[in-house]
């Protein structure tokens, strides 16, 4: 009896500790090992439905043959949207909150632009 | 003057002068009038240079100033000049248009909530980044002044004004719908709660009731001001204060602050006063080689039509990742992509930064970018994002019917002299 209450013990230790475990140290993890492809996707999912909606758009105004093989292609490239919302999925089941999965995108934003700060002092920003 | 010349070199043909003498006199009185021709050489290009801006549509700034009433003007400057205009009594409209930098802001994208100072000070303050260039406000005011913004989000169509308010906006008049905007902007003029939440859906309701909201917060926080700008509208006392009457008093004081009072340009073509060789340079090739009059007509030195110009993007841009779609952002119509209203130029050599993310710190780099924009590339400072983003531009460029050709390093210099007698007085 002893030895199985030890037993259940250590296994309702070990449960708390795993889950102290992945509610801790889940995100981070989930981060490191799928933080630079959920960017990478981010980027790639935002452009195609910018095409998308471009090519959807040139239809819409002024169709053509290859304006809608154009459409049809960029439908296509949708798919990696659904590469990125599986991406999405895996770090919110890892324990991700919304605000930290937000941030990772703005990262990915400021990681692909201009930065400002660094423009500035590219071009040794004087005043007359 | 040719035919005189030739009147009397004739002349001499009939006088009883031996060969030498005549041939003398014949070398004096060319020699004379060939001087009398050099004379006037630059008198005759400040003559095609006149002839040329007229034909493109320019008249005389200083007749054509808008009217505006004085105490509506001064309750304005107070409005533009205060803070508690925002939603969250954050920020003025003087924070982005300041009078050091010409109406601009100096900076090459503008900084909204959070920002603090002016210049490099503003932009370390690590305020919210806005995606476009402060625009100076030169000339708004005035009657022809037909598309707002870098996108033309405001403009006039025959009788109607497009904006964001569809078919109902808030007044007739492009300044004073062009007021309505910057203030409903989210991170710009307001910061997010819960009623803006709620707002979020973008809607004639929605502006209304942050316009109102707006307006109600000053009336709280300067019950004697709310109470002026009532009279002077002629609005009764006990009704609450509407936004339109915040927005027309400091559209009156645009009018009366930013009215072109005349420039170095103004008074050579309606005063005939004389200008230099290199800025009479610079001005034929703006009319002539250059092409810059093709797009940078009338007045304001501006179609306000909408081209694409290869200059570079800094910031995330209105659409992110560091992309900016310009107009198509208003028509969404493939067209469009890329371009923006062709900036007026007036007082343009003091409101730098240029270009719609003000990537362009100087005349001679924004210049170069209408026929050279790859001069700018600089392969270790570019991101392959970005590198891509330009060939679109520059393929966007190409569409515009005007194809500026190589201007030498000398020209583009003529160019901005000529640029620089834009200046306001």
């Amino acid at each position: 009896m002893k030895s199985k209450l030890a037993v259940l013990n250590t296994l309702t230790a070990l449960v708390v500790l795993a889950g102290a475990v992945f509610h801790f140290g889940g995100p981070a993890f989930a981060k490191m090992i799928w933080g630079e492809e959920f960017k990478s996707l981010m980027y790639e999912c935002d452009h195609a439905m910018k095409e998308h909606y471009i090519a959807k758009r040139r239809v819409e105004i002024d169709v053509s043959d290859i304006a809608l093989k154009n459409l049809d292609s960029t439908r296509l490239g949708l798919m990696v949207c659904h590469d990125y919302d599986k991406v999405n999925k895996r770090l919110e089941l890892m324990g991700m909150s919304r605000e930290q999965i937000s941030d990772l995108g703005l990262e990915a934003i400021e990681e692909r632009n201009y930065d400002l700060s660094k423009f500035v002092e590219t071009h040794e920003f004087r005043y007359k | 003057m040719k035919k005189e010349t030739m009147t009397l070199v004739s002349l001499l043909k009939h006088m009883s002068l031996d060969t030498s003498k005549r041939a003398l006199l014949t070398f004096l009185i060319l020699s004379f009038f060939s001087v009398s021709f050099a004379e006037t050489y630059k008198e005759k290009k400040e003559r095609f240079l006149r002839s040329a801006a007229i034909s493109n549509g320019y008249s005389d700034v200083t007749l054509a100033k808008p009217e505006y009433d004085k105490l509506k003007a001064e309750l304005g400057k107070f409005l533009f000049e205060e803070k508690s205009i925002s939603y969250n009594g954050e920020i003025a409209c003087v924070d982005c248009h300041l009078n050091e930098f010409s109406g601009g802001d100096g900076i090459p994208v503008s900084i909204g909530l959070n920002g603090k100072g002016q210049g490099i000070e503003r932009i370390k303050s690590g305020g919210k980044i806005i995606p476009r260039n402060s625009l100076t406000l030169w000339g708004r005011g005035d009657n022809d002044f037909n598309a707002f913004f870098w996108d033309g989000r405001v403009e006039r169509l025959g009788n109607l004004v497009s904006s964001q308010f569809g078919e109902a906006p808030p007044s007739e008049n492009t300044l004073e719908v062009a007021v309505h905007l910057p203030v409903l902007e989210l991170g710009e003029m307001v910061r997010e709660d819960d009623f803006i939440q709620a707002q979020r859906l973008e809607s004639q309701d929605s502006a209304k009731a942050v316009l109102n909201r707006l307006a109600a917060n000053f009336e709280k926080s300067f019950p004697d001001k709310a109470k002026e700008l009532k009279a002077a509208y002629n609005v009764k006392d006990d009704s609450p204060l509407e936004f339109i009457v915040i927005a027309k008093s400091i559209a009156e004081f645009i009018k009366r602050d930013f009215s072109i009072k005349g420039h170095a340009f103004n008074d050579f073509v309606f005063n005939e006063t004389s200008i230099s060789e290199d800025e009479l340079d610079g001005g034929m090739i703006f009319y002539g080689k250059g092409k810059c009059s093709a797009c940078h007509s009338g007045r304001h030195f501006s179609d306000f039509k909408y081209h694409a110009v290869a200059v570079g993007q800094v910031a995330q841009g209105k659409n992110g990742f560091g992309v900016d779609y310009g107009r198509f952002n208003v028509t969404h119509n493939p067209k469009d992509l890329y371009t923006f209203r062709t900036p007026p130029l007036v007082d343009v050599a003091d409101t730098f930064p240029y270009g719609h993310s003000g990537s362009s710190m100087s005349l001679k780099g924004v210049i170069t970018d209408h026929f050279d924009p790859l001069r700018k590339l600089v392969m270790n400072q570019f991101t392959e994002e970005q590198r891509i983003n330009l060939n679109k531009v520059i393929k966007a460029s190409g569409r515009t019917p005007v194809d500026v050709p190589h201007l030498s390093d000398e020209e583009v210099s003529k160019l901005i002299k000529f640029l620089k007698l834009l200046t306001i007085d």
